[in-house]
């Protein structure tokens, strides 16, 4: 199916494949499997303020693969605007790193002088379409590099809904000129704890926003799906990213896990399985 | 009530159990107030017990994730007492900046110092593991460091048994003079064990 892609840049961004979040714990095995791994996406928090130890093995990190920075606290959703300081050093990252793209959420982080910890959900309404809008402009300013803006899981059912979730994430995309960083994970419980189909969801995002994903297993706690990325994946999520990959033409896909790390055959196991979901729809070879 | 009031409201409220307990009892300290209209309070009461008070439990779990990974072994003493402990000392205290969970844990140690639950840390060796942990959070935090300590016995290992497998061993092995040393923010920590090469088992 030919795609017409929103804007030139989006368009233009190289096909990286499938590869993992980069985890200190990890370190050695990641270095030893360099072929297993197309690219690596790094927390951008994890890099801030390091020590030249940390930038020279970032940098060495960098001529063995693509590195995606993805931030955690621009909180791009503060309609007290941008932690600013957090976007200079993330500038500082992303012009080191040189990555097609950078990463961030469709949260926020802080607000009234206290910083949350956690990304937090906004409500589907004008203002926070503007808020968004107007600290996407200002981060675009500082950083050209493509951004792709991640969705969250919706921890909290807040009151001030004006419209669907879908509606929110096609208009903010569109004004903003940014791609998607869908993760399926995230989408997956979603639509278990609200309720709804994700296939359904998925057709009214454009396909050609759909830049990257994300996965890892998520996990049932008193009777909800939470996402604390530190489970094996299920088939449901494979079974997803597959209509994902069948609808859009993904650019790259993350494995996504921070803890209760398996033996690292399990995860290049993962790794290999979405890499053929995507030969299978020929996104990559 | 604008987006802004709404997620300064929002944020106190995943942070501070005495704003949750203001806003369920509607009128008990001033310091609490969130500043929202009657019509806000009633929203936000509509999913505080659920959704609002989930979140917050999620968010002190999250922060104890990170500071059992900076105190391992002073975590491991804890045991079960260890969530009640961490959920007193962070209900009302939330963390800064690019570092907060060093910082964190940094705190959570400071007030596990001065608690003492259980007189726990009367004990030399599980005070030498706070010690040992907290002298490595703060030269972490620190621009420049310089601290020599002395244990009586082998703390890392012991602290890395405690950690791994939460049972405590037998505080034991060759004593040791323990250095740090942090030249600036630009260099990593650097750390040196000197023990006497002979010492009767």
């Amino acid at each position: 199916m030919a795609q017409t892609f929103a804007t030139p840049a989006l368009g233009s961004l190289p096909i990286l494949g499938v590869g993992m979040g980069y985890r200190d714990p990890l370190r050695n095995e990641i270095l030893q499997h360099p072929d297993e791994i197309d690219f690596l996406e790094i927390t951008a928090d994890h890099f801030l303020q390091s020590s030249n130890p940390r930038w020279l093995f970032l940098d060495d990190l960098r001529s063995r693969h693509t590195l995606i920075p993805h931030g955690l606290n621009l909180s791009l959703g503060s309609a007290e605007g941008l932690n600013r300081e957090y976007l200079n050093e993330l500038a500082d990252l992303v012009h080191r790193v040189k990555p097609p793209w950078w990463s961030e959420h469709i949260a926020f982080t802080k607000a009234g002088g206290i910083e949350i910890g956690h990304l937090s959900p906004l409500p589907f309404n004008r203002e926070s379409i503007e808020t968004f809008c107007d600290n996407i402009f200002e981060a675009q300013d500082r950083i050209e590099t493509p951004l792709i803006l991640e969705n969250i899981t919706q921890t909290v059912d807040l009151p001030w809904h004006e419209m669907e979730e879908s509606k929110f994430l096609g208009e903010l995309l569109d004004r903003t000129g940014c791609g998607l960083l869908l993760d399926v994970t995230n989408l997956f419980i979603n639509s278990k704890n609200h309720g709804y189909d994700p296939i359904e969801f998925l057709k009214t995002v454009p396909a050609e926003r759909i830049i990257q994903l994300h996965f890892v297993g998520g996990m049932m706690k008193e009777g909800k799906w939470i996402d604390n990325h530190s489970q094996n994946t299920q088939d449901d999520i494979f079974q997803l990213i597959d209509s994902v990959l069948r609808y859009a033409s993904v650019k790259g896909v993350i494995l996504e896990r921070d803890a209760n790390f398996p033996p690292f055959t399990t995860i290049t196991e993962e790794l290999e399985r979405a890499r053929d979901l995507g030969r299978k729809y020929e996104r990559w070879a | 009530m604008g987006l802004k009031e709404q997620q300064a409201a929002l944020a106190k409220l995943y942070t501070s159990k005495s704003s949750r307990e203001h806003l369920e009892n509607s009128g008990s300290k001033e310091e609490d107030s969130l500043e929202l209209s009657q019509a806000e309070q009633v929203k936000l009461n509509s999913i505080l017990e659920g959704d609002i008070t989930s979140f917050a439990i999620s968010l002190l779990r999250k922060r104890l994730g990170q500071v059992k990974n900076m105190l391992p072994g002073t975590c491991a003493l804890l045991a079960e007492n260890l969530w009640n402990l961490f959920e007193s000392y962070a209900a009302n205290q939330s963390t800064y900046g690019v570092k907060r969970h060093l910082t964190d844990a940094r705190n959570f140690a400071h007030y596990l110092a001065q608690k003492n639950p259980n007189r726990i840390f009367n004990v030399k060796a599980h005070k030498a593991v706070l010690k040992y942990e907290q002298t490595w959070i703060n030269s972490e935090l620190s621009i420049q460091f310089l601290k020599v300590r002395s244990f009586k016995h082998d703390i890392s290992n012991y602290t890395a048994w405690l950690a791994k497998r939460g049972t405590t061993p037998i505080y034991s092995g060759k004593p040791r003079v323990c250095i740090w040393f942090r030249i600036s923010r630009r260099y990593r920590v650097l750390y040196w064990e000197l023990f006497p090469r002979f010492w009767p088992k």
